[in-house]
């Protein structure tokens, strides 16, 4: 914050969405839109840093290099991997009656400027990748090839609009055509500075991806892993009886998407590998996977995609 | 009750013990897990706990001192007021400087990374992640649901990745 390095820690808590203090300051911050609510700095803001929430598997494919943040040995006992399922159980203290989604319905939302849109995480992955429009940006709101990651791109090359689907796998499958979606559009305007921000990316201390005390990625409707299936018994059984052996284990489906305005071949980090576009990168957009109370408590004027 | 000569000290050390009772209790009544949080309540729960601090060690000094001076003219039942109270002043005092967020949550006092070569994580489970340059980190979301909040440095940035 203005060139000073402050340090945070959990101080609290605000319908469900933590509050942190800085150490150098004891400004209070909300997590989610990384405010300074009272405090010193109150009325200053963090820069949110571009993030992803991914399955570790495509992490690692995209940064076989990177870093993983190591687990604290004493603390590895109370790592809950049922931490998830059984916070969506707990009572909200905040609902919004009248809107389309239920108070623990999971969202990615869009962290743009003006109005942003909340995207069921259950209608992202049956639809996806879908085509949108906010605030007059061309967004491609896309889930990943293992059915769990996400990430939301402007659909625009070279100025251009363009609309994306999912390549047909080899095997002809119907591919998912890509939805166009303008309901609950509301102004046209501007929105360089978020492009610019996913362009460049932030430079100062933020919360890099935030989450309420109640954590998301809760649903259990992604579609099946590329992990081939497959079992030892399945496979002892093949070598007693030919007759009945099992086809062997399909490699994973090529995740491919298909452009409208140039046909080229674009992957999970928005970068088109083969054609007229090849090595241009959609410019992202912050987006936020959160539950619907969290997110509409904090974006009153959201709108939610229908289609 | 206490005589006039008493009266004053009294009714001072009531409202020393008060404020520093006040000065804990009230943002930990505020600021607590699965209660719905006002705006105007919110606003006074952390203008409270940002002077807790400070204030309730002055106000139960300010206390202690009261109560010495209304000690000795002070019956039995009288003592034991003033010793229960000033057990929960103190009581009030030490938790306005400790984080009881943190028993729950722990924060990661030594933050350490491992290579994703190295790393057992399954590959089906969820990370955060963040790039600058190069510089590529994962923060497993199993860990972030515990945690919380971690401070780091990516690429040179310091950023706070919190879930």
């Amino acid at each position: 914050m203005n060139g000073r390095t402050l340090h945070f820690y959990l101080a609290g808590i605000n319908n469900q969405n933590f509050l942190m203090r800085d150490k150098e300051t004891c400004t209070w911050w909300q997590q989610i839109t990384g405010k300074a609510i009272s405090g010193p700095l109150k009325g200053t803001s963090l820069e949110l840093v571009l993030s992803d929430e991914l399955t570790y598997g495509e992490w690692k494919s995209e940064f076989s290099d990177g870093k993983v943040l190591a687990p604290v040995p004493k603390y590895v006992k109370e790592y809950d991997p049922k931490w998830e399922p059984e916070v969506a159980k707990y009572p909200v203290v905040i609902s919004f009656p009248g809107t389309a989604l239920k108070s623990r319905d999971v969202v990615v939302g869009l962290e743009m400027a003006g109005p942003g849109r909340a995207y069921p995480w259950d209608t992202l992955v049956k639809q996806s990748p879908v085509v949108d429009h906010v605030n007059g940006t061309p967004l491609l709101v896309a889930v990943g090839p293992d059915g769990k990651s996400f990430r939301v791109f402007v659909s625009r090359i070279d100025g251009k609009d363009a609309e994306f689907f999912l390549k047909a796998d080899p095997e002809g499958e119907t591919a998912t055509e890509s939805k166009t979606e303008t309901k609950g559009e509301t102004k046209a305007q501007s929105n360089t500075e978020v492009k610019a921000e996913a362009k460049t990316e932030p430079k100062t201390a933020t919360p890099a991806a935030t989450k309420p005390d109640t954590p998301s990625a809760t649903k259990p409707a992604a579609p099946a892993e590329t992990k081939a299936p497959g079992t030892k018994a399945s496979d002892a059984k093949a070598d007693a009886s030919s007759a009945t052996k099992p086809a062997p284990p399909a490699p994973p489906k090529p995740w491919i998407l298909l452009d409208t305005a140039t046909a080229s071949e674009w992957n999970f980090q928005g970068c088109a590998i083969s054609g007229p576009a090849q090595g241009k990168c959609l410019d992202r957009i912050p987006a936020l996977k959160d539950y619907w109370f969290d997110w509409r408590n904090y974006h009153p004027d959201t709108t939610i995609y229908k289609h | 009750m206490p005589s006039s000569s008493t009266r004053t000290p009294w009714l001072l050390f009531a409202a020393a013990a008060a404020t520093a009772i006040a000065l804990f209790f009230i943002p930990g009544y505020i600021i607590r897990p699965f209660t719905h949080q006002s705006a105007p309540g919110l606003a006074l729960a952390m203008a409270l706990r940002h002077r807790a601090p400070w204030g309730t060690l002055i106000a139960a000094f300010l206390a202690l001192t009261f109560a010495i001076l209304v000690w000795r003219r002070s019956n039995w039942w009288r003592r034991t007021i003033l010793v229960l109270v000033m057990v929960v002043v103190t009581f009030s005092t030490v938790m306005a400087r400790l984080n009881y967020f943190e028993w729950m949550f722990h924060p990661v006092d030594d933050i350490r990374f491992e290579s994703a070569a190295t790393s057992k994580l399954d590959p089906s489970e969820m990370i955060l992640a963040v790039r600058f340059g190069d510089d590529a980190r994962a923060y497993p979301i199993s860990q972030m649901a515990y945690h919380h909040m971690v401070n780091d440095v990516v690429g040179g940035v310091p950023i706070v990745a919190t879930y």
